[in-house]
């Protein structure tokens, strides 16, 4: 077998772009699902558990608004690992976050949870109404973000 | 001095002249270049509305997206990596989960077919007003030589 001619050919090469294509197309997909499930989980427990953690039933009809294709931040799924905007409320171990999606999440905290402002990690305590900030968190089955990292900008 | 009939053997020598023998084959060649020209100049006309159409289209994608962005999480996830690198490494995971979920993916598809489809057509362009020129240069060149 002439390895060099094998090595050459237009053939395996073509092979290749077609397996690497499918391949990227595949990945693609997979880590759409993925996302997308999560999204969608965490949305019905969002949806479920409004009431409880926010004391009112949402301003919108839940996580779904009218809108297409993804032109508006608004017409999908809510996410569960992370939100941005501003801080609405400061409970004893909980914040809620108006996000710029215009949902409102609420952050659970705990010990291990790091707040940042600036260079230098602050308390929990410090943050205040208004602030702007970025939560890093997993989902909870309740529909609430446990924090992990907090940027106070 | 005779009349001019036929069989004047001044006018036999006349008809009689051979026309130089790469005459015929300049003539087919620059009919060639000729018409080789012509669709080159049509082509770069297409995609000159092409090409202007698309600057449109890329122009609306990018306001789209940058709308879409701002109003998005994403931006502000992603000045996260600028901002606090160790955090977001140490949460690899859960941040790669909120990049992808806040990701408006629609918008920055539109935007890189937009831009995609520009690229394409500039590159269409050049190629074409690009031969067009070669043409041209080979025409002149060929007219000084007296060809």
């Amino acid at each position: 077998m002439d390895f060099d001619k094998l090595s050459q050919s237009k053939l395996l090469k073509r092979t290749a772009i077609v397996l690497g294509l499918l391949i990227i197309i595949l990945a693609s997909f997979g880590v759409g699902v993925f996302v997308g499930y999560n999204k969608a989980r965490f949305s019905y427990a969002w949806s479920d558990y409004y009431d409880r953690n926010f004391g009112r039933p949402p301003l919108n009809d839940g996580p779904l608004p009218p809108g297409g294709f993804g032109f508006s931040p608004n017409d999908n799924f809510v996410s569960g690992h992370g939100t941005s905007g501003s801080i609405i409320s400061v409970g004893s171990s909980s914040i809620a976050v108006s996000g710029n999606d215009g949902i409102e999440r609420t952050v659970l905290l705990s010990t291990s949870t790091i707040v940042r402002e600036h260079r230098g990690d602050i308390r929990f305590g410090d943050l205040r109404v208004g602030e702007p900030v970025v939560v890093i968190g997993s989902p909870n089955n309740q529909g609430q973000i446990e924090a992990r990292f907090i940027r106070a900008f | 001095m005779g009349r001019l009939t036929k069989d004047n053997p001044s006018l036999r020598r006349a008809t009689q002249a051979d026309a130089p023998k790469k005459l015929f084959e300049q003539i087919v060649k620059r009919i060639r270049i000729e018409k080789q020209l012509a669709s080159a100049r049509k082509k770069a006309v297409y995609f000159s509305v092409a090409l202007a159409l698309s600057a449109i289209a890329f122009f609306l994608a990018l306001a789209t997206l940058r709308g879409t962005l701002n109003q998005s999480e994403f931006a502000r996830a992603f000045s996260l990596v600028l901002s606090d690198p160790g955090a977001v490494l140490a949460n690899w995971y859960d941040f790669a989960l909120f990049a992808l979920e806040s990701l408006p993916v629609v918008s920055v598809l539109i935007f890189f077919a937009a831009l995609l489809v520009l690229l394409e057509s500039l590159k269409y362009i050049a190629r074409y007003i690009g031969r067009a020129v070669s043409l041209e240069k080979t025409i002149q060149k060929k007219q000084v030589n007296g060809l």
